[in-house]
């Protein structure tokens, strides 16, 4: 398999995993722009403990998962005070304010970047993005996972039928913290070197779009936004300079066609929707 | 001394004053959050240094720049707030963020990413009293920037458009049972956040002479911020945001460090929404569930 | 066992200073059928949201089977075995029947284990699933099973709340207007169902403005108007009284 390709999946994979991230709180009606703050976190963890402490890379990234899931329920409790609009700018200060303190602290290598000694390869790295797959699809079989889609759906009514709408939101944040951490983790074992400039807004803005894009009310959006903001520039054979301006167009053009995203629950992505979202 | 740095914030206020006012319209009338105005503002701000590269003087280019920025805004209501006002809240929004890395991509992909001069003949003008140094370029900004502000506020209390702008923010359905013409007035509203965030971006150009296509990622984030801070839909309170964040920013520059200020501008703005999200101005009512 | 389910007393709330429940006391024996009626305005839905625990009492209590209500959260309140339903209908609109009605049983599906059964699988066997489809088939709802909500007919979606309700095998239930929207046949069709609750032991408390309704279906009538009761007993005498006919010709009045 060619540096090329194996790079392209590595993404791929680190990408599927960071759109269920995004997703879940999705799922319960939150629009999480901080994930490349906890996705930093997982990174800047697992590194510092495999560099500072020779902890292996698969122990290390675990534990990068336990710390992005504590701080995000930890910070979830204020934060899920806010909701719609003031929640998704809340997370955006949030991630901002993640980075900032990563980029500021000498110990985690400023602003010149972090080396990661620790190495984890492709095959890990797909095993991750499969498994995480396989949670999601099973978590929404599950009793918790119709709580998440009714709390999106109708809170009050939720509370009404004895759901505890606090906890499962602070659930649905969190385990979404733990993936992104998830994906940190991985990234910076593959990559072998982290920066905090890399974890910022516009991370959490492009992994935020695809999987609207995909379509965040099924659980195949965000794999297909996942695929489609991989592989579309390479398809497109794209330059560096175009890729993202392209992928943002698509999107823009497919948000006027159809708002709620590719993979809409029962309507194929082929039957094209009109504006009032009625099938043609 | 402070009174110097004081001065300086509130110059600096002054680009943050019309994003947030830009913000604060977009919200207050539209209940969106428009996140293609970072992306007007480093249009307005890198064009005018494309034009003026063109041979155009550094006034028609900066009123170019504006116009531009205004149809390119004219262009984002047609794809992002037309068609998906009843597709939830969350639509329009992430499709304004569509616009913001279109836009700006587009600009690295052409021009690089590199800062570009802007060459102005007022460069280093400067008012000199009691010590203090006011660059003139800036207090210009400042000057106009409120001015049209006021301007604004005035026309939308006594003009027929305003009201009928009002009448939108209060209820849509209502606005148009009593003949208000919401497909014009929306694209209004969205005409006027490309002026205001044009403008600041060519402000930002004259006062700074530096410019890339980024620059309205960070300066427009903290107008996001200047529009919380002051109450959210409340143009004064805009106005009121953009000047305390400037120099929140300034004293953070000058106490601490410039890398703190990230730390320290996300860190009011995030408490702010969790402690007290209407802002100083707003008028404390955050959405209630109606039963 | 108590003979009483439900006991109000001395129950008061105010919105911003307008007094919309004032010094309601009233019981409501197990098995019951007991309607609450009233003119518009005059506190029905408000009081039913204070026994559900949409929002808190100014004063006053509320006991259900002798435990005390007030204060406690409305997602308790269904464990306890009160549920209700909707004047505007209030299903999840994005899930089918199915998933709509397995909510329903949230309240009994308590631990760890349960919530993470997954109870959602189509091949799943297991007593929610046949639960849900016993409780359908009895409505004459099993052929919607697998359907979205959000396109089903009117009168078939104000059943499918009550089922949703009766899974939650509720002691007391309450009904906000159950027939309103309904034609004379979907209505003639809801009765029998309504009739049935009381078979399966089930106390409810309705709100309704159809006089026959509750001719046909109740044994107990409470008046409220402008927050206050002003009448309660069997239909037949509420009808006559005379203070009740005021409220209501009054109102017409204006």
């Amino acid at each position: 398999m060619s540096g090329y390709v194996e790079t392209i999946l590595v993404m791929l994979s680190i990408n599927v995993i960071l759109a269920y991230a995004a997703f879940l709180p999705l799922a319960a009606g939150q629009v999480n722009l901080g994930i490349a703050g906890l996705m930093a976190i997982g990174a800047y963890a697992s590194s510092y403990l495999g560099a500072e402490y020779a902890v292996p890379p698969g122990p290390a990234i675990a534990i990068g998962v336990l710390i992005s899931a504590a701080v995000s329920i930890v910070i979830a409790f204020p934060i899920l005070r806010t909701r719609d609009i003031y929640l998704a700018l809340a997370t955006l200060a949030l991630g901002e304010c993640i980075s900032g303190i990563i980029i500021n602290t000498e110990a985690l290598g400023g602003a010149a970047g972090y080396s990661v000694s620790g190495y984890v390869g492709l095959p890990w790295i797909a095993s991750c993005a499969i498994g995480v797959c396989v949670l999601v699809f099973i978590l929404f079989r599950t009793r918790l996972g119709l709580c998440i889609v009714s709390v999106d759906d109708d809170e009050r009514v939720a509370d009404l039928l004895g759901i505890h709408v606090r906890a499962v939101k602070v659930a649905a944040f969190s385990m979404g913290g733990a993936l992104a951490g998830l994906a940190g983790g991985l990234y910076a074992h593959y990559f072998s070197f982290i920066e905090g400039q890399h974890f910022t807004v516009l991370l959490s803005v492009y992994v935020v779009l695809y999987v609207l894009l995909g379509g965040a009310k099924t659980l195949i959006g965000p794999l297909a936004g996942a695929l489609i903001f991989t592989l579309m520039p390479e398809l497109l054979r794209a330059g560096n300079e175009w890729r993202y301006a392209l992928f943002a167009l698509f999107v823009i053009a497919v948000m006027a066609i159809r708002p709620h995203g590719l993979f809409m629950p029962g309507q194929p992505p082929w039957r094209r929707l009109g504006r009032s979202g009625e099938a043609r | 001394m402070l009174l110097q740095q004081i001065v300086n914030g509130l110059l600096l206020g002054g680009v943050y004053v019309l994003v947030a006012v830009a913000f604060s319209i977009c919200w207050g009338f539209l209940n969106f959050v428009n996140f293609s105005i970072p992306a007007l503002f480093s249009l307005g701000g890198f064009c005018i240094w494309v034009f003026m590269q063109y041979g155009i003087g550094w006034w028609p280019s900066a009123l170019l720049a504006v116009v531009l920025a205004a149809a390119v805004s004219c262009i984002v209501e047609r794809f992002t707030f037309r068609f998906q006002r009843n597709a939830g809240p969350v639509v329009p929004l992430v499709s304004s963020l569509g616009f913001l890395i279109l836009i700006e991509n587009v600009l690295l992909a052409l021009y690089g990413s590199e800062g570009r001069a802007v060459q102005l003949p007022l460069q280093d003008v400067n008012w000199r009293i009691d010590g203090l140094v006011i660059s003139l370029p800036q207090l210009g900004g400042l000057l106009l920037a409120i001015l049209l502000v006021a301007g604004f506020s005035v026309a939308l209390k006594t003009s027929k458009l305003g009201r009928g702008v009002r009448a939108i923010a209060e209820s849509p359905d209502t606005a148009v049972l009593l003949g208000v013409r919401i497909n014009s007035l929306v694209p209004l509203v969205f005409l006027l956040a490309g002026v205001f965030s044009g403008l600041a971006g060519v402000l930002f150009a004259l006062g700074y002479q530096q410019v890339s296509p980024f620059i309205g990622d960070q300066v427009a984030l903290k107008g996001l911020s200047a529009m919380v801070l002051g109450g959210m839909g409340s143009i004064w309170g805009a106005v009121l945001g953009g000047l305390v964040i400037g120099i929140v920013e300034v004293l953070a520059i000058r106490f601490w460090s410039a890398d703190f200020v990230k730390i320290a501008v996300y860190g009011v703005l995030l408490l702010l929404l969790i402690i007290k999200p209407s802002g100083l101005l707003g008028n404390g009512q955050t959405r209630q569930e109606k039963f | 066992m108590s003979d009483t389910l439900l006991a109000l007393s001395g129950v008061s709330k105010s919105f911003g200073g307008l007094k919309v429940i004032d010094d309601v006391s009233f019981t409501i024996p197990r098995g019951s059928r007991s309607a609450i009626i009233g003119p518009n305005g005059a506190g029905k839905s408000t009081l039913f949201n204070l026994i559900s625990g949409a929002f808190p009492t100014d004063r006053g209590s509320i006991t259900l089977d002798g435990i005390e209500l007030t204060g406690m959260p409305a997602r308790h309140r269904a464990r306890h075995g009160l549920t209700r339903n909707f004047q505007n209908i209030r299903l999840m609109p994005t899930l089918s029947t199915f998933d709509n009605m397995l909510l329903g049983q949230h309240a009994r599906a308590a631990g760890l284990a349960e919530l993470l059964r997954p109870v959602r699988s189509p091949r799943a066997r297991n007593i929610w699933r046949d639960e849900v489809r016993e409780e359908l088939d009895l409505a004459g709802l099993g052929a919607y099973v697998d359907s979205r909500v959000e396109g089903l007919p009117y009168g078939i979606r104000k059943k499918l709340e009550i089922v949703r309700a009766l899974l939650a095998r509720p002691k007391l239930l309450l009904l906000d207007e159950p027939c309103a929207g309904l034609n004379t046949a979907e209505r003639d069709q809801i009765l029998p169902f309504l009739r049935s609750l009381e078979r399966r032991g089930i106390t409810l408390m309705i709100v309704e403005h159809d006089m026959q309704l509750i001719a046909d279906l109740c044994d107990h009538v409470i008046v409220l108007n402008f927050g206050v009761k002003i009448a309660e007993g069997a239909p037949d005498c509420v009808r006559a009284d005379p203070q009740v006919i005021t409220a209501y010709l009054g109102a017409e009045d204006q």
